[in-house]
């Protein structure tokens, strides 16, 4: 059950998006609302005390005071857009951390991390952010489910129709688990399996029946998919999705290693690049 | 999230009937799917027809392993039957650990007994809960060959370290917290003073757990005698019927030359011990 749902609240262009989604499953579930702001003021200090070359050039006494206004600024800008939004409870933290950090630290006492998809390469944070893939990192370094919500998401229904990458992994069992909520109120959730072939030993004689008969148990009205193709696994998910008319993708996160995603498949950069609905990830 | 697919270690040992009961009771709190697995230790990398043709005493060992393990089901089938339960599923697996992992992949807790300390751990009992929590990635039940009244009943306590296998942990504990109704989230601090961070980060887990419906509250001890002798005097005091921990934290080698917070906690235990990794 998600109970505690934290939602990253950074002035990005994206907020709006990634708001309008952590509301929705607030309201949908019942959930308080945890909006992270952060001014990365620990991390400033931190570098420029050790005289580290990866340092900004210093800024002046005032401009922290400026940043601390900025966080300030964009909670009390997130506490109203919640309200309007009609949030039942929602409370906003302010910290001097690293955002990548301080979500770590927030997510351990919450159900569910709300962030938005990676920007392409070469548009720069609008924070002090020294993460790239901030999704990606904070599945992998943490304990929590990592929604990650597209920049042109409206207000559909989360899930909807859900589809589930299955591969048979750990991380992939972990992301179902952490779903279950979501997929155990879906209109239908197809379970997708790709190119079981390529993993000899992982799936039985019917890939996916196991699964499956796991997240029946768990009253969720699923369906096994098999598909095989010499695109990628990325693809034929994103492409399951369109035709289902998905509101929701889930599957595992496996971090950078071109060889175990070649191997394991699961999430692929371009899946964390491109999904076109919210894709819940877990590691 | 609740479980509705439990699996519970069969084998003959003298700790299976604590460990059959507890198993069936929580199946049927929890409305679930119960799976029974007797592992036969016969490797399943040995082609069938290598049993067969191999010889016959190849073919007798395999065969008297099978039954053994056949047997064990039908004592595990006698012990249960007094509980209200659909049937469990029952299955003859190959393999010993390694066999349970595959299976356990598909269920939402897996059941098995603290570990004989007089036993030689290599590649028997004794290696389970390590070798299940690090394959498999489910959640464990171990069950204390010797459970008191007070298992499942009494409150949960809960190791909290701020670690990503504790967070783990409390997340696969909450069905049976909630079902259990109160817990108490135990940091335990080096020397004599609780840092101020270690405090903060024990009381925003009581929110959370409360915010899960668990009546919870926050205790504090010192490491004296080690982290594991102290949580497991914590649990003595508060009278628990669980506890929950998250499971072989730090790298095999370590735990082998220095023994571990879980090694010790499994030894000694009377309490059933909820563990993930």
């Amino acid at each position: 059950m998600y109970k505690t749902i934290v939602v990253l609240i950074d002035g990005a262009a994206e907020q709006d998006s990634r708001l309008q989604a952590a509301a929705l499953l607030a309201n949908d579930h019942g959930a308080h609302l945890v909006g992270v702001a952060s001014t990365g003021l620990n991390w400033l200090r931190n570098a420029m005390l050790s005289g580290s070359f990866g340092a900004p050039v210093p800024l002046p006494e005032g401009d922290f005071q400026r940043l601390r206004d900025d966080a300030g600024e964009r909670l009390e800008a997130f506490r109203k857009q919640a309200a309007r939004l009609g949030v039942a409870s929602f409370e906003a933290h302010a910290n001097d951390d690293d955002p990548a950090y301080a979500l770590l630290l927030e997510s351990r006492y919450a159900d569910l991390v709300v962030l938005s998809r990676d920007r392409t390469a070469g548009e720069a944070s609008g924070t002090l952010g020294r993460v790239a893939h901030l999704p990606e990192y904070v599945a992998l370094h943490g304990a929590r489910p990592v929604l990650v919500v597209p920049p042109d998401y409206a207000d559909a229904a989360i899930p909807g129709t859900a589809v589930v990458g299955w591969d048979g992994s750990m991380q992939a069992q972990r992301a179902i688990s952490a779903a279950l909520p979501l997929l155990a109120r879906a209109a239908s959730v197809r379970l997708a399996i790709v190119n079981p072939d390529r993993r000899p030993g992982m799936f039985g004689e019917q890939p996916g029946a196991d699964m499956a008969l796991y997240l029946a148990r768990h009253g969720v009205r699923v369906e096994v998919v098999c598909e095989r193709t010499v695109g990628t696994e990325g693809e034929v998910l994103m492409t399951l999705a369109r035709d289902s008319g998905a509101g929701l993708l889930v599957t595992g996160a496996y971090g950078h290693s071109r060889y175990r995603e070649w191997v394991l498949g699961g999430v692929t950069r371009e899946l964390l690049e491109r999904a076109p609905v919210p894709l819940l990830i877990a590691h | 999230m609740s479980y509705k697919t439990i699996l519970v270690h069969v084998d003959d040992g003298p700790a299976a009937q604590p460990r059959f009961r507890i198993a069936a009771d929580l199946a049927r709190s929890f409305d679930a799917h119960l799976i029974a697995c007797a592992p036969t230790g016969i490797s399943r990398f040995i082609p069938p027809d290598v049993i067969v043709h191999a010889g016959t005493q190849l073919a007798n060992y395999c065969s008297a392993m099978r039954a053994a393990a056949r047997h064990s089901l039908d004592r595990f089938t006698r012990i249960v039957s007094a509980h209200d339960l659909p049937a469990a599923e029952e299955r003859v697996i190959d393999d010993d650990a390694s066999g349970l992992v595959l299976h356990a992949r598909y269920a939402d807790l897996v059941v098995v007994s603290q570990p004989d300390g007089a036993l030689p751990t290599r590649g028997s009992a004794g290696e389970l809960p390590a070798c299940l929590l690090r394959e498999s990635g489910r959640p464990l039940l171990v069950v204390p060959r010797l459970p008191d009244a007070r298992s499942l009943q009494g409150k949960a306590v809960v190791a909290w370290d701020g670690s990503v296998e504790a967070t783990r942990a409390i997340t696969a504990a909450l069905p049976l917290m909630r079902a259990i109704g109160s817990a108490s989230v135990i940091a335990i601090h080096r020397g004599q003073t609780l840092t101020e961070s270690a405090g903060a980060s024990c009381i925003a887990m009581v929110h959370y757990l409360r915010s899960h419906g668990i009546a919870t509250q926050a205790i504090y001890r010192p490491d004296a005698h080690g982290i594991g002798a102290a949580l497991l005097s914590a649990a003595g005091d508060e009278h628990a019927g669980l506890l929950v921990m998250g499971g072989y934290g730090h790298s095999p080698l370590r735990e082998s030359l220095f023994g571990g917070v879980t090694a010790t906690v499994l030894r000694s235990t009377t309490v059933p011990v909820l563990l993930a990794h």
